[in-house]
């Protein structure tokens, strides 16, 4: 490299790239806090299991996540008939992402401390988290084994 | 929290701390502004956190972090779309605020030229010229990083100089021309 550009290479060396704003750091900082203490689910991978069979599972783990579902369902009386369990609201940005709509979901079950499977989302149906066409519902497992049922407002486009 | 709640958290704020400038440098070419590429990065945050599950939740590598940083910013783009109009009129209050590269009062004329002229180059080019100054990984893992081959980077980071020495040149010769 020549002379000219190790020099301009220097000068960009000494431009300081721009920090966390205050705000950016006290949120980075607490989101920390609430990870370190297992406040956060970190939600990476779900499977939907209520359109159809589970994607990319295989047929003991299709079951598993069934008996799971119906452990649950029957838990709070869904299958049967009786009251379902009050719906969960949860308050969400305009146009939130899949991740932030499941972690928003899971973290509620954990503050709840008790399994409240249906948690309301009011907005569409979010890329990634579409159940079957027309639907407004949809059922995640993630892979700790905990399942939840997401109602959107809207129903999926597909 | 737990003792070991805290070591953890302490570690991680701390390996924040030193990089966060570094890593929000290249959250912020793929955001409409400085507050998204924040956004961003607390996303990248949690993934990572995730992916260091294995590893006891020691604080990631740059390169894992950097990597996780381009994932989460590329799946931000796709979804700009939505946020473009409201997004638009924060960059229009906040535009002075928004470099990426903090200003110093005592910036000389071309400090100001390179911080404004490096934020305009092709994405490609800057992408790497980023990663390779400020954010101090090798050409082998920004080769990595991209799914380029090491003289591809090494091309992109020697053309991005080459063209903001054009512009400073040409900006020095108009200035005194």
């Amino acid at each position: 490299m020549d002379k000219s550009l190790q020099k301009l290479e220097a000068s960009l060396e000494e431009l300081v790239p721009r920090g966390l704003s205050d705000q950016g750091r006290a949120k980075c900082e607490a989101l920390i806090d609430q990870l370190a203490a297992g406040e956060v689910t970190p939600i990476t991978e779900v499977t939907l299991i209520s359109s159809g069979s589970p994607i990319g599972l295989s047929w003991r783990s299709t079951a598993a996540a069934a008996a799971i579902m119906l452990g649950v369902g029957m838990g709070s009386g869904w299958y049967l008939g009786q009251s379902s369990p009050a719906p969960v609201i949860v308050a969400q940005p305009e146009a939130p992402t899949q991740s932030e709509v499941l972690a928003m979901a899971f973290n509620l079950m954990n503050e709840k401390g008790e399994r409240q499977p249906v948690v309301e989302v009011p907005g569409p149906m979010v890329e990634g988290l579409e159940g079957e066409a027309g639907s407004k519902e949809v059922a995640v497992l993630d892979k700790s084994g905990t399942v939840i049922k997401l109602r959107f407002a809207e129903p999926s486009a597909k | 929290m737990s003792a070991k709640c805290h070591q953890l958290s302490a570690a991680w704020k701390d390996w924040l701390d030193e990089n966060a400038s570094r890593l929000l440098a290249y959250a912020r070419q793929r955001c409409e502004n400085l507050q998204q590429a924040e956004d961003v990065l607390q996303d990248a945050l949690i993934k990572l956190w995730r992916y260091q599950e294995e590893r006891d939740h020691v604080p990631p590598d740059l390169p894992l972090a950097f990597s996780v940083l381009r994932y989460i910013g590329l799946d931000h783009g796709r979804k700009k779309g939505r946020q473009e109009k409201r997004d638009q009129k924060i960059v229009e209050f906040q535009s002075h605020q928004e470099e990426w590269l903090d200003p110093a009062a005592e910036d000389t004329e071309e400090a100001q030229i390179l911080r404004r002229e490096v934020e305009g180059l092709p994405e490609k080019l800057r992408e790497v010229l980023v990663l390779k100054i400020w954010s101090g990984l090798t050409f082998a893992e920004i080769a990595d990083l991209l799914k380029i081959s090491n003289n591809t980077a090494a091309s992109r980071y020697r053309y991005a100089l080459e063209q903001l020495q054009k512009k400073l040149n040409y900006l020095k010769k108009n200035r005194h021309g």
